[in-house]
């Protein structure tokens, strides 16, 4: 049987990630979701080094990527994401509060696939998240992966 | 005829001019010789004189009248008078007849030392003097000119007044100086002339010109020219009547040396006689020839040094037959020897007729001598003072040229000065500017500052605090989800609320974000459809729209210049709030129209007949947050009306309210009209 997709969500608000888990487990195939805390978690993550050094992992079907975050944030995971040849193949989607022009501009100038931001009524939250994730899992064809693929 | 002080000797001096110059002329017309000359042998007023009097009055009537606008007439008269002066002044100067003197009638006076009908030069100068002062009249910078020129023409006409009161006689008999009535006449025009000039100097002139260095230097420099002419004259004058009374000094030695010497050969020839008659030498014979022969020569030099001499004629014609008896007699004698000898010559000398004709000789030279002698006093007199008055004159027209250029120094040396001054408190000022230039681009930075770190502000404040808002929002949703079938009713209404006053805080942060971002964002003029603009607006607001009854009565808007999205934030922020509070009102009328034009914009305004506000709380309206009605009558954040006046401000306009309670609103804003090309197009439709 096929390993249900993998997203990665990257958010440092508990309550968000915590919604947002909600809101993805609720769809008809819920997505293996793995929750880091900020930038710098993620970084360790996706290089396997640090917690997760022993990690082997295929690459996540997307990235759920807040950017303002302690420590390193969303903009420079971005900017490293994209700078890695590796990497850069994998779907990024900002998810912020922020509806800032220059955010908007930054994020896509550095390679972000989406930019969505978060709803403030829940209902809206939902649609949302829950069309973003059936997207990015679902619709979307992700990139073969290079090296090691998922086994079968 | 205005009866200003200022204005009344002007007037006073034309009319008394005019007066003087028509006698003159009526004078030589008729042949009146008192209408001419006031004072017995005094010269007359020459015609010349009279018609250059009357052209000055004209000229000072018309520049009296109206000081302040220019008079190409009252010029062109003081010009004819300028000439007259010049050319007159050029003959008497140069000795030169150019045939102007009696262009109106023939002068038959023959007064002794004047040239028929050619005005004195002393009446040139001031007719000079008064026409340059006319012709420069209306120009501000050349006044010091004017009054220069009129005060030299009052000075020369009151010159020979003051004489005439001292010593009326040797005045009336120089022949240099103006007759009375004109020099009455020059000094009531140089003063006249200088009143008007300073009364129109007194008023305010259109175009104030400061009178530049250049137009001072050659104002002085005319009248220290001006003025050295007088000068000169006056010392050449001085100088012939110098050379006059040394002639006259040497001639009336002469006569009395030849008044003695005639006794003395008469007396000789008598001793020369007596010896020939005694000796009958050839040689006193000769002697005795030559000094009759002197005798004779010595009466002609008299003769001829009294001539023209009255007081001296009477006694000229006695010496004459005394001295010719004589001589007849000595003749006599002579030729009584030559033919008869001695003794009836000796008869002859016997007789007491020569001696009696000697003695007779003798008191009539005396009594010439003595008038010699008095004349020779009076001349030597005359040459002390006209040396004095030569050297006078000579050091007066020195020292007033002297102050003139010293005073003409002063100004530059001042103006310099001030023009030094000025530089530097321009320089000053300069320094200033800039100071104030370099403090003015740190406030701008300052303000650029504060400015950015507002941005940041308000991006902080939508990323942060949306998020608890989400929060509840989206936790209360799970809570109901879970739990909201074992809820009563009253806690269930209590998570509406909250949820309620979540989306509402929402809704102000987006407004206070929305506002912020309308402050920065960039103000993009063009050409915008009101009509379409307003239609479209109406459109948008159709949700809360669809259950009222609104009568809109919408007037021709036309076409304005501003930036599309921020008019129809106006327009829906306006229209918003006039549905809004006609909600109790059925039908609800509201009123969009332009209402006319305020100081080159247009006016346009948006009226309801809802609940109104008192006007007392008017000035609160526009600020943001504020609101006159409370928050469960009439929902909204309060920051609407703010944003349209930010808007309508940002566009160089202005806006204001009129209300009253339970009758109804109006909001009032202006915008410019589109003046562009029309090729902008309209697209007032598009969204955006």
């Amino acid at each position: 049987m096929k390993a249900p997709p993998r997203i990665l969500l990257v958010e440092d608000d508990a309550r968000d990630a915590e919604l947002t888990l909600n809101v993805l487990a609720a769809t008809g195939a819920p997505p293996e979701v793995i929750h880091l805390h900020d930038g710098a978690e993620a970084l360790d993550f996706l290089y396997q080094r640090g917690a997760y050094a022993h990690l082997d992992s295929p690459p996540p079907a997307v990235m759920l990527l807040d950017l303002k975050m302690p420590r390193i944030d969303g903009m420079e995971v971005l900017r490293q994401v994209k700078n890695d040849p590796v990497l850069k193949t994998m779907p990024v989607v900002v998810l912020t509060s922020s509806r800032e022009d220059s955010d908007l501009r930054e994020t896509y100038a550095l390679g972000a696939n989406a930019y969505v931001v978060k709803p403030v009524r829940f209902q809206s939250f939902l649609e949302a998240i829950q069309s973003v994730g059936a997207f990015w899992t679902g619709l979307n064809e992700p990139p073969p992966a290079s090296g090691s693929g998922a086994p079968g | 005829m205005r009866l200003e002080a200022t204005s009344i000797l002007p007037q006073l001096a034309v009319i008394l001019t005019v007066v003087i110059g028509l006698c003159a002329l009526a004078g030589w017309a008729f042949g009146v010789p008192p209408l001419r000359s006031v004072l017995p042998r005094e010269a007359p007023v020459e015609a010349n004189t009279a018609v250059a009097l009357l052209l000055a009055a004209g000229a000072l009537w018309r520049h009296q009248d109206s000081p302040r606008s220019t008079r190409p007439d009252a010029q062109l008269m003081g010009l004819a008078v300028l000439l007259l002066g010049l050319v007159t002044l050029a003959q008497h100067v140069f000795d030169v007849d150019l045939r102007i003197d009696e262009l109106f009638f023939r002068d038959t006076t023959d007064l002794p030392g004047s040239v028929p009908g050619r005005m004195s030069p002393y009446s040139a100068v001031a007719l000079m003097g008064i026409g340059l002062s006319l012709t420069a009249f209306n120009a501000p910078s050349l006044r010091p000119l004017v009054w220069t020129a009129a005060a030299l023409a009052a000075f020369v006409g009151a010159v020979p007044i003051a004489g005439y009161l001292t010593n009326a006689s040797a005045v009336l008999a120089n022949r240099w100086l103006s007759p009375v009535a004109a020099t009455i006449a020059f000094v009531l025009l140089g003063l006249g002339t200088i009143v008007a000039s300073w009364a129109a100097a007194g008023r305010p002139y259109p175009r104030v010109a400061r009178s530049s260095i250049e137009k001072k230097v050659l104002a002085a420099f005319t009248g220290a020219l001006l003025l050295l002419f007088v000068g000169a004259g006056f010392t050449y004058r001085a100088s012939v009547d110098f050379a006059r009374s040394v002639e006259g000094i040497v001639r009336s030695e002469q006569l009395r040396d030849a008044l003695a010497n005639l006794y003395v050969v008469l007396a000789g020839a008598e001793s020369a006689q007596a010896a020939y008659l005694v000796t009958s030498r050839q040689q006193q014979r000769d002697e005795f020839e030559r000094l009759v022969a002197s005798a004779r020569t010595y009466r002609l030099a008299i003769a001829a040094h009294v001539a023209g001499d009255v007081t001296q004629a009477a006694d000229l014609g006695e010496l004459d037959s005394h001295v010719n008896a004589r001589l007849a007699l000595l003749g006599e004698v002579t030729a009584l020897y030559d033919e008869n000898g001695l003794p009836s010559a000796r008869e002859a000398v016997a007789s007491d007729e020569g001696s009696r004709a000697m003695r007779s000789i003798l008191t009539v030279t005396a009594r010439m001598d003595a008038r010699g002698e008095k004349v020779l006093v009076e001349r030597e007199s005359t040459l002390a003072r006209t040396r004095q008055l030569t050297l006078g004159s000579l050091l007066l027209t020195l020292a007033i040229a002297t102050g003139i250029f010293l005073t003409l120094f002063r100004g530059i040396s001042r103006e310099m000065a001030a023009r030094a001054l000025a530089d530097d408190a321009l320089r000053e000022r300069n320094r200033e500017v800039s100071a104030l230039n370099s403090a003015l681009a740190e406030r701008a930075a300052e303000v650029e500052a504060a400015n950015r770190e507002l941005e940041s502000f308000s991006y902080s404040v939508s990323h942060d605090l949306r998020a608890p808002l989400r929060h509840i929002d989206g936790y209360i949703e799970m809570l109901r989800k879970e739990a909201s079938e074992h809820l009563p009713t009253e806690p269930r209404r209590y998570l509406d609320v909250i949820a309620d006053s979540s989306r509402r805080m929402s809704t102000l942060i987006d407004d206070l974000l929305a506002f912020s971002r309308m402050g920065r964002s960039e103000l993009r003029v063009r050409r915008v459809d009101l009509d379409a603009l307003v239609r479209e607006v109406i459109q948008q607001l159709e949700m809360l729209t669809r259950d009222r009854r609104i009568e809109w009565r919408i007037g021709p808007l036309g076409i304005a210049a501003g930036d599309l999205p921020m008019l129809r934030q106006v327009f829906a922020n306006l229209l918003g709030n006039a549905i809004k509070y006609t909600r109790p009102r059925d039908p609800a009328v509201i009123e969009v129209s332009c209402s006319g034009e305020e100081a080159g914009k247009r006016v346009f305004f948006v009226r309801d007949n809802g609940v109104g506000f008192d006007m007392t709380h008017a000035a609160k309206l526009f600020g943001i947050f504020q609101r006159l009605h409370r928050a469960e009558e009439f929902d909204g954040t309060g920051i609407g009306l703010a944003n349209v006046r930010r808007i309508i401000a940002r566009h160089g306009g202005r806006v204001w309210a009129e209300a009253e309670p339970e009758r109804g609103a109006a909001f009032f804003f202006t915008l410019d009209r589109f003046d562009g090309p029309d090729s902008v197009g309209s697209t007032t439709g598009a969204t955006t």
